[in-house]
Parts: structure tokens; C-alpha cells; sequence
């Protein structure tokens, strides 16, 4: 294989335009999951009537469909219902969307783990039930939470590949661009790659050390908590 | 400072507690003793309203617990100990012990990690502050769950088969803790299978059996003249037949 040394070169800033406007919309998606991710959680532990139920329809709608369906539902579907919302909007709910489906098992799974025992033991002594979650729940649930939280934002960093369908110039459509103008199809998916090998290899390596130190700490416990 | 009167509790339709009236004064250890799934547990746990009873009254200190409102004055002044320790298993034991005096009662950390030393010196545990509840065994746990409870400085405690989950040989350092607390003066409801502790340490004795007390009064009438039938199978039968005199 031959590659185009001065083509990658030239084209390279495109890529890292386009990475930055992918890591952008990603972070937004991502934080605004994890807080959407929260508030459902809460509300499914509580059990508050009729917002429990609603949340446990869409954790359900959400996690059982591909985000390029519901980004299609967003930009294609909503205008149809009168609702008109621009590409980068339409990436955003989709990633806080999904995400918020999947953040919010993650913290279930850890809100779930803390034990009935140990929230009577705080509330013996005198701790208030706002006290016993944010100083009892929380810190236990999220040991339990941290390790599927980041593989979920890895995920969702991934899953941004499908936003040029939104038409935004992000990395995957700054390379089918390049295809169609130039036929450079090795080169323009090598600096795709490797692209996205820059943004997640760090975050890759954030998250396992995130988790090694959850594990090490291990409350005391050598074997795995 | 209780003054219970006709004490119920149902799970459902479930009778737990059918009628129980008693009173527990300042200062006093009381051992309830009782065959399981008699109430012991739910009794004691309507004392500090981690249940709600269903009817009857509780007074403390003369006010009336009607609601869920008190519950949390309550639990500064009683404080309890349960069979699975239940101690917060993220945190060393030291920070275990200052947890709540810092975030339910706003202590100066500085302050509340003094109190914690304290106490831990005082259950033979200074030597564990930094290590995790995982890291103990049984009966070092069960000493920290008692420092952790005092640190809130209670007027009376309350424990659930303080010993229940121990082995057998990790037992008496746990009775040992308790017996100097009673030196010190602490009101104590102990619901325990220990005969030894309850004959010995308790300035009263309530046998419970099927939601009721059957009977009470000091230990040496108890032991060793129960008026009531049921008491003395009860006793026969835990103690085996060997005498306590
Ligand atoms: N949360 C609950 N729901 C239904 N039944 C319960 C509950 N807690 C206790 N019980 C029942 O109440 C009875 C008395 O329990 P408990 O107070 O734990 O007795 P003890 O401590 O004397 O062994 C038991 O038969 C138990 O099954
Ligand atoms: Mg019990």
C-alpha cells in the first residue's frame, strides 16, 4: 500500500477541526447524560408514582434503540410534528438521550447495592433521609457506579460516528467528504482512526486508572469488592 | 425516660407486638430475653422509631412520639447497636466513628476526630482507627458499632443481639465493653441470648414471648424463680438444664 504522505498532511487540520466540534458535542452529550442519568435514577429509587414508571418507559425506549434511529427521529421525524431543531441540538439530544438511558442504569445499579441495613444505620443515628443520601448512598452507590459510568462515556464517544447524519462536519463526515472529492480512501480512514484513537486512548487509560485506584482502595478488601 | 403504654405494631395483618406496657427509667440495663419471632427485634426498634407503632403510646421524657418529626431528636439521645454491626463499610473506622457527630450534629472535625479517639481507646481499639471495617473481625466490629453509637453522646443505647453474629471465642470482649458502660452509668436495652450477661449485668429482665411480656423483675427472680410457666421452659430449654446459682 502506498500511502499520500502530503495529502494526510494537508488534510490533517480538516481532521482535527472536526475532531474538536466531535469532542465538543460529546462532552455536552455526555454531561448532560449523566445528570439526565441521575435525576432518573433518584426517581426510580424513590419510587415516586407515575415520573417512575415514565422514566422506566424511556430508560426502556432508549437502550433497545441504535442512536442513528433516534437521530433520525430527531431531525427527520420531529420537523414532520412541526418541531424544527438544528443539526448540533439534534446530536446533544440524542447523545444526552441515550446516555441518560444507559447513566441511569449504571447508577441504579449502584444505588441498589447500598443495603437496607446501612441506610438504618444511619438513620439510628439521627442522620436525616436528605443526610443518608447524600453521606451514605451516594459515596457507596458511586464506588459501584464508576466502573460502568466510564465504559458508558466511551460508548457514547464512539457513538458520536453517526452525527454526520445530522449533516455536521464531524470527523466521519469530513472523511466520507474527502473520499468523494479526492478517492483517497486509505488515507482519509487512516486519519479517521487514528483521530479517534487520540480522542479515546486517553480516556481509555483516564477510566482504567479511575477504576484501579476504586478497586485499590477496595475499603480494605484485597480480593475484588 | 420511656414510658410505653399498650404497645402494638402489625405487619399487615401480621400481630407483632400485641400489648406491651412498660417503663424504663434513667440509668437502668434491662435484658430482654424471649424464644425468636417473639418481638424482641420490633420492639426495640419502635424505641427509636426506626418502626412506627400501630398503637399504643410511647412517651419519652414525659412528650408524647406521635410523629415522624421527633424521630431525629430521638436518635441523638438513643442511640443503637445492631446484630450485623452495620458499620459503613468506605470508610476507615475512625471515620466511621466521627461520621455522624460531624454531619448530623456539626462538630469541628478536629473535635469530633478527639471524640473518636477517645472512644476507640475506650473499646481497646485506638490501634485500628486507620483501618477498614473488612479488615476486623466480628467482635472488633461490633466494639467500633459501640463507639460509633456513643460518639453522638446518648443518654441510652439500645442492642439487638449484640453477640448473636459472633463466634463464640470474639464474645466476651464485646460483653466486656458493655459491662464498663454500665459502670458508667449508660441506660442500656439489651435484647441478648447471653443468660450469663442478663443474670449478672442487668438491673432488670423481661421475658418476651408471642407479641407479650410474660413477665419481668429482677434477674435472681427470674432465673431462678420464674412465676410463669412459659418463662421457665424458655429457660429450661436455653439454659440446658444448668443451674445460674
Ligand atoms: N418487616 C417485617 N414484615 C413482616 N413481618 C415482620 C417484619 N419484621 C418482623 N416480622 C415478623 O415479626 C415477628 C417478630 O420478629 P422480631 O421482632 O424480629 O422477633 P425477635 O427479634 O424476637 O426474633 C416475626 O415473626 C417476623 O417474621
Ligand atoms: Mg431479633
Amino acid at each position: 500500500m502506498h500511502l499520500d504522505l502530503l495529502f494526510i498532511q494537508k488534510f490533517a487540520p480538516m481532521y482535527a477541526k472536526a475532531a474538536v466540534i466531535t469532542v465538543q458535542l460529546a462532552c455536552t452529550g455526555i454531561v448532560m447524560a449523566i445528570l439526565t442519568g441521575l435525576l432518573v435514577s433518584i426517581v426510580r429509587y424513590r419510587k415516586i408514582p407515575v415520573l417512575s414508571q415514565l422514566f422506566f418507559a424511556y430508560v426502556q425506549l432508549f437502550r433497545n434503540t441504535p442512536l442513528l434511529v433516534q437521530l433520525f427521529f430527531l431531525y427527520f421525524g420531529l420537523p414532520k410534528l412541526g418541531i424544527h431543531i438544528s443539526g448540533p441540538a439534534c446530536a446533544i439530544a440524542g447523545l444526552t438521550l441515550l446516555g441518560g438511558s444507559y447513566m441511569a442504569e449504571a447508577f441504579r445499579a449502584g444505588l441498589s447495592s447500598v443495603s437496607k441495613s446501612q441506610i438504618e444505620a444511619a438513620e439510628a443515628l439521627g442522620f436525616s433521609h436528605m443526610q443518608i443520601m447524600r453521606y451514605v448512598i451516594v459515596p457507596q452507590a458511586l464506588a459501584v457506579s464508576i466502573p460502568p459510568l466510564c465504559a458508558n462515556v466511551i460508548f457514547l464517544i464512539k457513538e458520536t460516528s453517526v452525527f454526520s447524519v445530522v449533516a455536521l462536519s464531524d470527523l466521519v463526515y469530513v472523511a466520507k467528504d474527502l473520499i468523494g472529492l479526492y478517492y483517497k480512501t486509505d488515507e482519509a480512514l487512516l486519519l479517521l482512526v487514528i483521530s479517534y484513537l487520540i480522542i479515546l486512548l486517553p480516556v481509555s487509560l483516564l477510566a482504567s486508572l479511575l477504576e484501579r485506584r476504586i478497586r485499590y482502595a477496595g475499603f480494605g478488601n484485597t480480593g475484588i469488592v | 425516660m420511656f414510658n410505653i403504654f399498650d404497645l402494638k405494631k402489625n405487619y399487615g395483618k401480621t400481630e407483632v407486638l400485641k400489648s406491651i406496657t412498660m417503663r424504663i427509667d434513667d440509668g437502668e440495663v434491662i435484658c430482654i430475653i424471649g424464644p425468636s419471632g417473639s418481638g424482641k427485634s420490633t420492639f426495640l426498634r419502635c424505641l427509636n422509631l426506626l418502626e412506627e407503632p400501630t398503637g399504643g403510646q410511647i412517651y419519652y421524657n414525659g412528650t408524647i412520639l406521635d410523629n415522624k418529626l421527633d424521630s431525629k431528636r430521638l436518635r441523638r439521645e438513643v442511640g443503637m447497636v445492631f446484630q450485623k454491626f452495620n458499620l459503613f463499610p468506605m470508610f476507615t473506622v475512625l471515620k466511621n466513628v466521627m461520621y455522624a457527630p460531624m454531619h448530623v450534629k456539626h462538630t469541628a472535625r478536629k473535635d469530633a476526630e478527639e471524640i473518636a479517639r477517645n472512644l476507640l481507646e475506650k473499646v481497646g481499639l485506638a490501634d485500628k482507627a486507620d483501618s477498614y471495617p473488612s479488615q476486623l473481625s466480628g467482635g472488633q466490629q461490633q466494639r467500633v458499632a459501640i463507639a460509633r453509637a456513643l460518639a453522638m453522646q446518648p443518654k441510652m443505647l439500645l442492642f439487638d443481639e449484640p453477640t448473636s453474629a459472633l463466634d463464640p471465642e470474639l464474645v466476651s470482649e464485646v460483653l466486656t465493653v458493655m459491662k464498663n458502660l454500665r459502670k458508667d452509668g449508660m441506660s442500656m436495652v439489651v435484647v441478648t441470648h447471653e443468660m450469663g450477661f442478663a443474670r449478672d449485668v442487668s438491673d432488670r429482665v423481661v421475658f418476651m414471648d408471642k407479641g407479650y411480656i410474660v413477665e419481668e423483675g429482677l434477674p435472681a427472680e427470674i432465673f431462678n424463680h420464674p412465676k410463669q410457666e412459659r418463662t421457665q421452659q424458655f429457660l429450661n430449654r436455653v439454659l440446658g438444664g444448668v443451674s445460674y446459682e
